[in-house]
């Protein structure tokens, strides 16, 4: 009897474990579940970034037109195991774009309608001076489109995860695809058999 | 006591309605051990009612605790073994695990959003492949494939359509049930539209049966239909000879009692012609098929703990004769099995799938449409793939065009 009771209080023990918080850098790399992760979009934002500028693509057009491009982003599809939200890494991606000085961002489709009310909203409540009007958007050269794309191979508690994330960027005059980007990313998930 | 209570709304649901029944389990306390099931109901009923997106937030919120959950806990195995089963959090039954994913693709699908959708049939594969075995069919549902097979077909990924729309086949005639004429209608389609003549051939002898060709002023119609409520386990008492202790002790474990579940196909009627859903999944045989699979576990689980119990009686016994009478009625207090399940679910799972002329038509069931802001109708255009979920609990048609 007293084993029994020595198991139930230590049972209790065990049980009552609370919850920490500890603050971290937000560069510091944490695989928890092993999904896509925050490491996983800056790697492959950082990965696309460094090869679309590298790349002929701009300086041809640079060239031929005598201006910076206008890019658009057009969707990315997530086709993977995983509900992932595709928004961060394209907006690591424009921003590292926008700030590299070679290239513009116009913007996406469902941001235009929200700037269109509100210029239909600044003619008829802006003063002249400020106003700003109507037909007047630059147009984009180029549309960023992509998807992620997983495999996932598993045996029990293991899982190989792969992923692939593939963007084109297509010219709007065109449809010529002026670059292709890819980053794999290739994981080993091992559940836990235990828990406390 | 918590239990009893959600099982006698499951019970009730189809009379009371997913409106009624929402707000008396929400009433309910739920314990943390308990939290999965309850979201699991709760999202259900959201599910059936319309509330797509808030349905998912509960099943995704119930997704994460039962995959964290899938690890052997040491203190709730300490429990299990010494006091009783129900102090184990709730981790769902193989086919619950994956019917989780196949009714969040369903809601996704009903918000027209394809890709999440995609990713719950994608999600739901892997724990059929986690549960895969070589001794049966466990785990594996014929459903989840035929959803599968839907959302890649009407995300324009055939190959892949074809490949679950094989698998839901093969399920149903491993597991002896006979398939819709939904699901024979895609494999033909399917195989004639790849160019899988061989496959095409043999479809069209083994069902007697041609692959239909869309007219051009006409649509297509995808009826999801759930129907009746499953059955909740019940609690039964097994006495067992332990000759270590040479007395019969008693077992306390959760059984299906016989299911009155009596199939009812719904009988949809559009431009004067009936259409009528067929059996896709049967719920009620699932249910016990997991039971009986998990039973030797839970049975060695429960007389070990009955035989610990006892052995502790006889010796309070040795010591007191009012501590034996005081540790015996513990151990008959604390004894109960674990009767807990997804038990909102329907018994069955069925489908349809039909052309029909282009124009307005009245959605086939909407008893509880209650505002007259809500639409009673729906328009068929040309070309149009229209997904309808209805459920006999609910009495409500959704729909989401494709």
């Amino acid at each position: 009897m007293r084993i029994y009771l020595a198991v139930i209080l230590s049972s209790l023990l065990i049980a009552g474990c609370g919850t920490q918080v500890t603050r971290m850098d937000v560069n510091e790399t944490i695989d928890l579940s092993g999904n896509w992760n925050d490491t996983d979009s800056r790697l492959v934002a950082e990965e696309m970034i460094t090869d679309v500028l590298s790349r002929p693509w701009i300086s041809n057009f640079v060239s031929k037109k005598g201006h910076a491009p206008a890019v658009i982003v057009g969707s990315v599809r997530n086709l993977s195991h995983e509900h992932i939200n595709v928004n961060t890494f394209v907006a690591d991606m424009e921003r590292a774009l926008i700030n590299s000085g070679r290239v513009e961002f116009v913007a996406s489709s469902t941001e235009r309608g929200e700037i269109r009310e509100e210029r239909k909203d600044q003619d008829l409540n802006s003063s002249e001076k400020t106003r700003n009007e109507a037909g007047k958007e630059v147009g984009a050269d180029f549309m960023l489109k992509g998807q992620i794309n997983t495999i996932v191979d598993v045996d029990g508690k293991e899982q190989v995860r792969y992923y692939q994330v593939d963007l084109t960027l297509i010219s709007m005059a065109d449809n010529r695809k002026v670059w292709l980007g890819q980053k794999k990313i290739k994981k080993l998930v091992e559940n836990a058999k235990v828990r406390y | 006591m918590h239990q009893t209570e959600v099982n006698s709304l499951a019970e009730g649901l189809e009379g009371l309605g997913a409106e009624k029944t929402l707000l008396a389990l929400q009433e309910i306390d739920a314990s943390d051990r308990d939290r999965a099931q309850y979201l699991l109901n709760v999202g259900l009923l959201k599910s059936i009612r319309g509330n797509f997106s808030d349905a998912n937030k509960d099943l995704q919120l119930a997704k994460e605790i039962l995959n964290a959950l899938q690890a052997v806990s040491v203190s709730e195995s300490v429990w299990a073994t010494t006091i009783n089963e129900t102090l184990t959090s709730y981790d769902g039954s193989a086919s619950e695990r994956v019917l989780l994913h196949e009714l969040m693709s369903i809601n996704y699908l009903m918000q027209n959003d394809l890709d999440a959708a995609r990713v719950e049939v994608l999600q739901a594969s892997v724990v059929m492949d986690e549960l895969a075995s070589a001794s049966g069919p466990s785990g594996q549902l014929a459903s989840s494939h035929y959803i599968a097979g839907l959302v890649y077909e009407l995300g324009g990924e055939l190959d892949d359509a074809m490949i679950s729309y094989r698998k839901a086949e093969k399920i149903m005639t491993v597991r002896n049930i006979h398939l819709p004429a939904a699901l024979k209608y895609s494999l033909l389609n399917l195989s004639r539209d790849l160019g899988l003549d061989a496959d095409y051939k043999k479809y069209n002898q083994r069902f007697n049966m041609v692959a239909t060709t869309l007219p051009p002023d006409s649509a297509e119609i995808i009826v999801i239909y759930w129907d009746g409520i499953v059955t909740s386990k019940r609690e039964k008492s097994l006495s067992v000879w332990v000759p270590s202790l040479e007395q019969v002790v008693s077992l306390a474990v959760p059984t299906y009692p016989e299911s009155d579940y009596v199939k009812r196909p719904l009988n949809v009627n559009f431009d004067g012609k009936h259409y009528i859903t067929q059996t896709l999944e049967d719920i009620e045989a699932l249910a016990r098929e997991d039971l009986a699979d998990n039973f030797a576990q839970i049975y060695t689980m429960t007389l070990a703990r009955m035989v610990a119990k006892a052995e502790m009686v006889k010796q309070a016994n040795g010591q007191n004769s009012s501590l034996g009478l005081l540790m015996n009625l513990a151990t008959l207090l604390t004894e109960s099995a674990d009767i807990r399940s997804w038990n909102m679910l329907p018994s069955t799972i069925q489908v349809s799938r039909f052309l029909v002329p282009t124009g307005k038509y009245p959605l086939p069931v909407n008893n509880f449409v209650t505002s007259t802001s809500e639409k009673t109708e729906f328009t068929a255009r040309a070309g149009d793939k229209i997904v309808l979920f209805i459920s006999s609990a609910s009495r409500r048609t959704f729909y989401s065009y494709f």
